[in-house]
């Protein structure tokens, strides 16, 4: 059993477990201990996690080319483990799609994520239209900050994101984070395919897990983490203790991730 | 397999009991409710507040709390108070011996202008503060009930008041290693303290007496705070003062007569 591997601090075996949102380096706001990526891959060991999906906060702040080549020498040492989120910047649509095809062919790396509050730009705007036009042509996976009523990146936003791109897959980082955002993030993926759930918060609601696998089902449901911002520990300890079936975890902490990522041809062999 | 988190004895430093104005289902508001929440996670032993201290009145509160856990030897009793200028609550001599004659070994405050609206700086809530400290009583208080500059100064005037930041967010190290560097009463309830590493980086620097588990039920799970305490790379010594040992150290410490 899943909880029993976390009751005795073992890793977790014999399932896959890939985590859907990670970053490399650091963050303005706060001090950060656990930043390097040694220190990211020793955690993964630790917890069982198989498969990080990391993009760089560089990236969601002020440089993203400098962050994706950081983040491609990054894939590239650790092939068998991370697998790269390439950020851009709506604040400079011209350079999307350049900058999301010289990744490709440099380093690989085939998902999208994005940040739309730090930079302060609503996910439904003009700017990000470049990136979502290609999400919906390739089917890419993007994943998105999310956030309870924020103007630039509200759950509610996400119902014309998926309404005018159905075949882009998006990935709600943590599902709104509050009760009233997690309330939003369920709403808006329960009424639009192609849209699923991030566990990865600070906010620890009780029965949240459960509410999430009894209003969207299991499916739609994607174990993150935010290392090493946050702690994994924090959200497998959520799953593993949560009133669920085990298959449905199993669900939530890998196998849904990488039929997403095998759909789509995001995971490298 | 056996569980790691069995052997720790966990003591939840962060709980309240009794209905809230805005709950959810899966909330664990009763006595049963909140008991068998700490039987899933094996948890022995909670340090509870009642709801309506905190959303209504603390006189009003305080005494219903003592009657919802009289027979449950698991959940110990804390009071909310308050400075006593108005004459609405029991001044110090008198507050601190009643709590300790009812079993009542630690305190709280919300002194936020949302909720109980005082000051905890001397001006205000002094002469409360040095009778909690006089007897040692542990004060417990949410981080965003507080800025920074109050906790120095309640930290600063109190050197033998224990102060328990409880709520503490992953974003506050900048401010918290200046703090632990000039205080060694100030400690950090850890059930949102989750930055990656951060438990580590904190008992590396400055030791784990300062750090204690809480889960903040009803409102969070506790599953998150016992994984991270369970998976933290730091010894078993450690692990197990956070659990409970560092809080029923301080309880201990209270100063009856």
């Amino acid at each position: 059993m899943i909880v029993d591997r976390v009751k005795s601090a073992l890793p977790i075996e014999g399932i896959p477990v890939f985590d859907c949102h990670g970053h490399l380096g650091r963050w303005p706001l706060t001090h950060m201990p656990g930043h390097t990526i040694e220190a990211t891959i020793a955690t993964l060991d630790r917890l069982g996690i198989d498969r990080l999906c990391l993009s760089p906060f560089w990236g969601c702040f002020c440089d993203f080319v400098r962050g994706n080549d950081a983040l491609g020498a990054a894939v590239a040492r650790y092939s068998d483990r991370l697998i790269g989120q390439i950020t851009v910047n709506p604040h400079y649509p011209d350079e999307i799609v350049p900058e999301i095809e010289r990744c490709r062919r440099l380093y690989g790396v085939r998902m999208l994520k994005i940040h739309p509050f730090c930079h302060d730009y609503p996910v439904d705007g003009d700017g990000y239209r470049p990136l979502w036009e290609y999400a919906d042509q390739t089917g890419t996976v993007v994943l998105s900050h999310t956030w309870d009523s924020d103007k630039t990146c509200s759950p509610e936003l996400f119902a014309t994101i998926a309404a005018r791109y159905p075949r882009a897959r998006v990935i709600l980082a943590h599902a709104g984070g509050t009760q009233r955002g997690c309330r939003q993030a369920i709403d808006v993926v329960k009424k639009h395919g192609g849209l699923y759930l991030d566990t990865a918060t600070s906010h620890f609601h009780v029965g949240m897990i459960e509410r999430f696998v009894r209003e969207v089902g299991a499916d739609r449901v994607l174990f993150g983490s935010d290392v090493p911002l946050l702690d994994p520990a924090a959200p497998l300890g959520r799953i593993a203790y949560a009133r669920i079936g085990e298959a449905q975890k199993e669900k939530i902490l890998g196998l849904n991730l990488r039929g997403l990522l095998d759909d789509c041809g995001g995971r490298p062999q | 397999m056996t569980s790691r988190i069995a052997k720790l004895e966990l003591f939840d430093a962060n709980c309240m009991l009794g209905r809230i104005i805005a709950p959810k289902p899966e909330f664990p508001l009763s006595v049963d409710a909140l008991v068998a929440t700490m039987d899933d996670f094996e948890i022995g032993e909670a340090l509870v507040y009642h709801a309506s201290s905190k959303e209504f009145h603390p006189a009003d509160g305080n005494r219903l709390l003592l009657e919802e856990i009289a027979s449950c030897r698991r959940l110990h009793a804390m009071w909310v108070v308050m400075p006593s200028h108005t004459g609405e609550f029991p001044g110090g001599p008198g507050l601190v011996d009643e709590m300790l004659a009812r079993g009542v070994r630690a305190a709280r405050v919300f002194p936020h202008p949302d909720l109980h609206n005082f000051s905890l700086r001397a001006w205000c809530s002094g002469e409360l503060l040095a009778w909690l400290e006089r007897r040692r009583v542990p004060l417990f208080v949410d981080q965003e009930q507080l800025d920074w500059d109050t906790v120095h100064e309640l930290c600063a005037g109190h050197p033998a008041l224990p102060v328990v930041l409880t709520n503490v967010n992953y974003r506050v190290d900048r401010y918290l290693y200046a703090l632990w560097e000039k205080f060694a009463n100030l400690h950090v309830e850890i059930s949102s303290y989750c930055g990656h590493r951060q438990i580590e980086a904190a008992v590396e620097r400055f030791g784990a007496d300062r750090l204690l588990f809480g889960t903040r039920l009803p409102y969070f799970t506790p599953g998150s705070a016992v994984a991270m305490l369970s998976y933290a790379a730091i010894g078993d010594g450690d692990r197990k003062r956070i659990a409970g040992d560092n809080l029923r150290r301080l309880l201990e410490g209270v100063v009856k007569r």
